[in-house]
């Protein structure tokens, strides 16, 4: 019986706890891909110095998250977001317009992360 | 985290029903529930050991789903008899009255050279000094040799009837309902464990320490 008890606080606290993981990490997923359209509007309209300025900004904003969802989320995910922000911030630096695709990668991997996360049943399955 | 803890119920349960299915044979010595948590919990464990990418978190949540369905199992069986049969199973009568069950040996698929082989282990090499063989939930086989004639039969077990051992058995339900009357008990419900053995009933009440 304690047991019982003791194994229904921990199966409550996973369930309760990841009901906070996951929005949270939808949350700052959106806010962080929410930037990103940003930055491509300004680069589609060629004002890179801006783009480079909230770039900065989104990078100030990736990096306290990345630790934390570091211990939530595969480190491969994480990686594959780092190994797009380094190529991202060249391509802008370097006035590219390939900066878009890479932008675009960036957010797709951001929003497969909450999207693997979901509670469906073909991410179960 | 919750795809990891939902995966890891999946995966048990799928687990149980294969070595359910497989038999006693396979179990060995220990319940059903149990052998899948000592295989699983060393695997699940292991697997963020291994890849230093896997967060730890997918190790330690499926462990607290194991935890978790073990201690909802062992609840189910020690607390209601269908759960104890659909997670135990029940012990089978390889021997009944001296006479071999045939069509149990094969249902359980033991040979006869493991009949032999666990009886001798047991220290009884003669069949015919055995009167009945019970091969147990956990895989053991139970042996009663013919100087104990008797063959102790539970009719009530957490305060319930078990109507198909009373069938079996040929007992009768107005005999067994005298003998509690005599004893002065009104209610199945008021019995922890009774049994009858040599035409005898045998009882335990509830919460009688």
């Amino acid at each position: 019986m304690k047991n019982l008890i003791l194994s229904i606080v921990l199966v409550a606290f996973v369930l309760i706890g990841s009901f906070f993981v996951y929005s949270y990490i939808q949350d700052t997923a959106i806010e962080l891909s929410k930037t990103i359209d940003e930055i491509q509007a300004l680069i589609t309209e060629d004002h890179w110095e801006d783009a480079q300025k909230k770039f900065t900004q989104f990078n100030k904003q990736w990096e306290p998250n990345a630790k934390l969802w570091m211990t939530i989320i595969g480190h491969e995910e994480i990686d594959n977001i780092e190994h797009s922000i380094i190529e991202s911030s060249i391509y802008i630096r370097e006035k590219s317009k390939e900066s878009l695709v890479e932008l675009s990668l960036l957010q797709y991997y951001l929003e497969h992360i909450y999207q693997k996360e979901k509670l469906k049943l073909h991410n179960i399955f | 985290m919750l795809i990891v803890f939902f995966r890891a119920v999946i995966l048990y349960m799928t687990v149980f029903i294969v070595i359910r299915l497989m038999g006693k044979r396979q179990v060995g010595e220990m319940q059903p529930s149990e052998l899948i948590v000592t295989i699983m919990t060393a695997d699940i464990a292991t697997a963020p050991l291994e890849s230093i990418d896997t967060p730890l978190l997918n190790g330690i949540v499926p462990l607290f789903a194991m935890f978790f369905i073990e201690a909802v199992m062992t609840y189910l069986i020690l607390k209601s008899h269908r759960g104890r049969k659909l997670i135990c199973g029940k012990p089978s009568l390889i021997m009944k009255d001296g006479i071999i069950q045939e069509k149990e040996m094969k249902r359980m698929r033991i040979s006869i050279s493991d009949l032999f082989e666990s009886i001798r282990s047991q220290g009884y090499p003669r069949l015919h000094d055995l009167k009945y063989i019970i091969l147990e939930t956990n895989g053991d086989m139970s042996l009663i040799p013919q100087k104990d004639i008797s063959y102790p039969v539970t009719v009530i077990a957490d305060g319930r009837r078990l109507s198909k051992n009373i069938k079996d058995w040929n007992i009768s339900e107005d005999w067994l309902n005298r003998e509690l009357l005599k004893n002065e008990i009104s209610s199945d419900k008021e019995l922890f464990l009774a049994y009858v053995d040599k035409e005898k009933l045998y009882f335990h009440r509830k919460g009688y320490e």
